[in-house]
């Protein structure tokens, strides 16, 4: 698709379903005016004008829209719970960090269509009863941080925004701040610690952001796509969001397809799409697909024989996956499984912010784990030892990241144990894939644990 | 030989596992020369809002190359903010907290790139320039690093020289990258040799 006022790094996949990504390209993202002529604030003004902030929660209800940054919680549950906190001063934070590096989704809304975040944004403050509403750029996008700025000033000097939103009482006065690009700077609470000026650390839940966050008021915290999609309901109407999707997840997600597929990149599909479709939309895998690493670096493997399962919360989450960042890493029978769990986990452990010390150390340990398996000296009870600590992690996690880091290794040892063993009894990497010493001794003794053990995957 | 972990790299770890401690590059940062003057000001600019941390260290790694660390005590004296916040969220957030010594080349490490060739870039630039990733080169122009937010998406495998991402990009690009831009430091350096 051409897309020339968006960066280069994002490439539109043509076909799925697109909403979001429909405009992008065809609207000029640098004024307001292009904007408006798409219909764009005619949702705003309909929800400012004529109903209440419950009447709009009500909508967003009804549409059934749930938040697009990972955890798949109701957005008009967190609007409601911030509305009904009594505070003279709320904000709405639109998190557009990036905490996946991979995923391209906010980045490329925020650059083709910044308007629809800013209204969205404006319709959270609305419905939250905030009065202060920031957008968090990650700060190496550079394009999005001015477009977002210059979007921010149309806006306000329109009356869409800022001082008593087109002639009401409302005020929501915008603003548009560079944050840290660190992959756990993106989960809410560590957010809200980045734009207080301490670490990008998280911090323990409850009390919950939406009764006491950024300044110790009640903060939403939504990502840049969940605001858009806000805006469009809105903008059509509850049913017309929910005319596609399943009956859990309503609407469409944008998904990020990466690795070996002909035509990587962004695609919106709607909830329910089943993996293979969205593999097809891409090009097909390059060669014979293996695996789809669903949901970013604590993504969980789904096999190529189970790519029928549609993308949505609760059946990639029964499958050991999630939706994640909407991230799809594509393997294929080149890659080693044991490598790329390694790589994800590697991931994980470096990005770790140091806060909670079992992901800290825990982590760290798994990957050196993973470095003696592929090393071919494995000690004894190195498959316990990731077991374990995959579940000690888990267990003391402060924040979803951590939860979720050790997926790529549970999945995949569950799905291909033959990969492990042969890599740590024998030396031998079945996809060709590694580099390994030939001079070592094979392994004598058996490696407990490596077995597929089916119940070690808890839920996030 | 005890391993020592990544999170344990101080100078005690070496003490103790009988390794010659790697020297402080710069023992002096406190009484670092800088312009005190740009810094209280980008401060005074954003009025002193925390949210604007960020903001405020990514101005000043452009002005410096990166972020001195009496730049930092000062932010952190005029902001009010503890100065261990401010180092915490200078070093989170994937500042340069040295001098920069020549161009940094920072090969991508995210999963696009992997998959799609970063591996052989960063194979190709080790061997270019003779050291590992996380190293500098001994003449001080080239340090090569992996990062993981490099943040290039589609145009992988992305290499970043300094502030520019370029990609996709094979191991005969980045060869001619670090060549490009040696022979600019040479070209660079030939006038001021000559007049001496």
């Amino acid at each position: 698709m051409a897309t020339a006022n968006i960066s280069p790094q994002i490439h539109l996949i043509e076909g799925g379903e697109p909403r979001l990504l429909a405009d992008i390209g065809r609207i000029d993202p640098e004024t307001l005016a292009s904007y408006r002529e798409h219909g764009g604030y005619t949702g705003l003004q309909r929800a400012i004008e004529r109903l209440s902030p419950l009447e709009m929660i009500a909508e967003i209800d009804a549409a059934g829209l749930r938040g697009r940054g990972g955890a798949g919680y109701a957005t008009a549950a967190k609007w409601r719970a911030a509305r009904e906190t009594a505070a003279d001063r709320k904000i709405v934070v639109a998190n557009l960090m990036g905490a996946d590096p991979t995923a391209l989704g906010d980045r490329a809304l925020a650059e083709g269509n910044p308007h629809q975040v800013v209204e969205g944004l404006v319709l959270a403050a609305f419905a939250a009863g905030a009065s202060e509403g920031i957008i968090a750029v990650r700060r190496d996008w550079t394009l999005a941080i001015q477009r977002l700025r210059t979007a921010v000033e149309e806006a306000t000097a329109a009356h869409l925004a800022g001082y008593l939103v087109l002639g009401t009482d409302v005020s929501v006065n915008v603003s548009v701040w560079e944050g840290s690009g660190a992959y756990v700077a993106g989960e809410e609470t560590a957010l809200i610690s980045a734009l207080a000026g301490d670490r990008g650390m998280p911090l323990i839940r409850p009390p919950y952001p939406s009764t006491r966050g950024l300044f110790g008021v009640p903060t939403v915290v939504q990502s840049g796509e969940t605001l858009a999609h806000a805006s469009w309901i809105l903008e059509h109407s509850a049913e017309a969001f929910g005319s596609v999707g399943t009956t859990a997840s309503k609407g469409t997600k944008l998904v990020t397809v990466l690795g070996r597929a002909v035509e990587p990149g962004l695609v919106e599909v709607a909830f329910g799409t089943p993996l293979l479709e969205i593999l097809t939309l891409a090009g097909g895998g390059i060669g014979t697909t293996k695996a789809i690493f669903a949901g970013g670096p604590g993504a969980g493997a789904v096999e190529a024989g189970g790519l029928e399962i549609g993308y949505d919360y609760e059946p990639l989450e029964a499958a050991g996956a999630l939706v994640g960042s909407g991230s799809l890493l594509v393997t294929n029978a080149d890659d080693c499984m044991v490598d790329t769990a390694r790589f994800l986990m590697d991931f994980s452990a470096r990005e770790a912010c140091g806060k909670a010390v079992p992901c800290r150390i825990g982590t760290r340990r798994m990957v050196e784990a993973l470095d003696r398996i592929l090393a071919a000296t494995p000690r004894p009870n190195d498959f316990v030892l990731l077991r374990e600590l995959s579940r000690k992690v888990a267990d003391t996690a402060l924040c979803h990241l951590e939860a979720i880091a050790s997926r790529p290794m549970l999945t995949t040892l569950e799905l291909f144990p033959d990969e492990y063993r042969s890599h740590a009894e024998r030396g031998v990497c079945l996809a060709g894939a590694c580099q390994l010493d030939r001079t070592l001794q094979p392994l004598a003794g058996p490696l407990p644990g490596l077995d597929p053990q089916p119940d070690t995957i808890g839920p996030a | 030989m005890p391993e020592i972990y990544d999170e344990r790299r101080d100078p005690n770890a070496y003490r103790r596992a009988g390794l010659p401690a790697r020297p402080m590059r710069n023992p002096a940062r406190w009484e670092e020369a800088i312009d005190t003057d740009f810094v209280n000001g980008v401060v005074d600019g954003y009025r002193a809002r925390p949210e604007a941390l960020v903001a405020i260290f990514t101005a000043v790694e452009a002005r410096f190359g990166y972020l001195p660390e009496r730049a930092l005590r000062l932010i952190s004296d005029r902001m009010t903010i503890h100065w261990a916040q401010v180092f915490g969220a200078a070093g989170l957030g994937g500042f340069r907290l040295l001098p920069a010594e020549g161009h940094l080349v920072t090969v991508c490490d995210c999963a696009a790139c992997r998959f799609s060739g970063g591996r052989e870039l960063l194979a190709a630039l080790e061997d270019e320039l003779g050291i590992r990733a996380g190293e500098s080169t001994d003449d001080g122009s080239f340090t090569l690093a992996t990062a993981a937010d490099v943040g290039a998406g589609s145009i992988a495998p992305a290499v970043r020289v300094d502030t520019l991402v370029y990609g996709p990009m094979t191991a005969e690009h980045v060869r001619h990258l670090v060549t490009e831009r040696r022979a600019a430091r040479g070209a660079a350096r030939q006038p001021a040799g000559t007049a001496s």
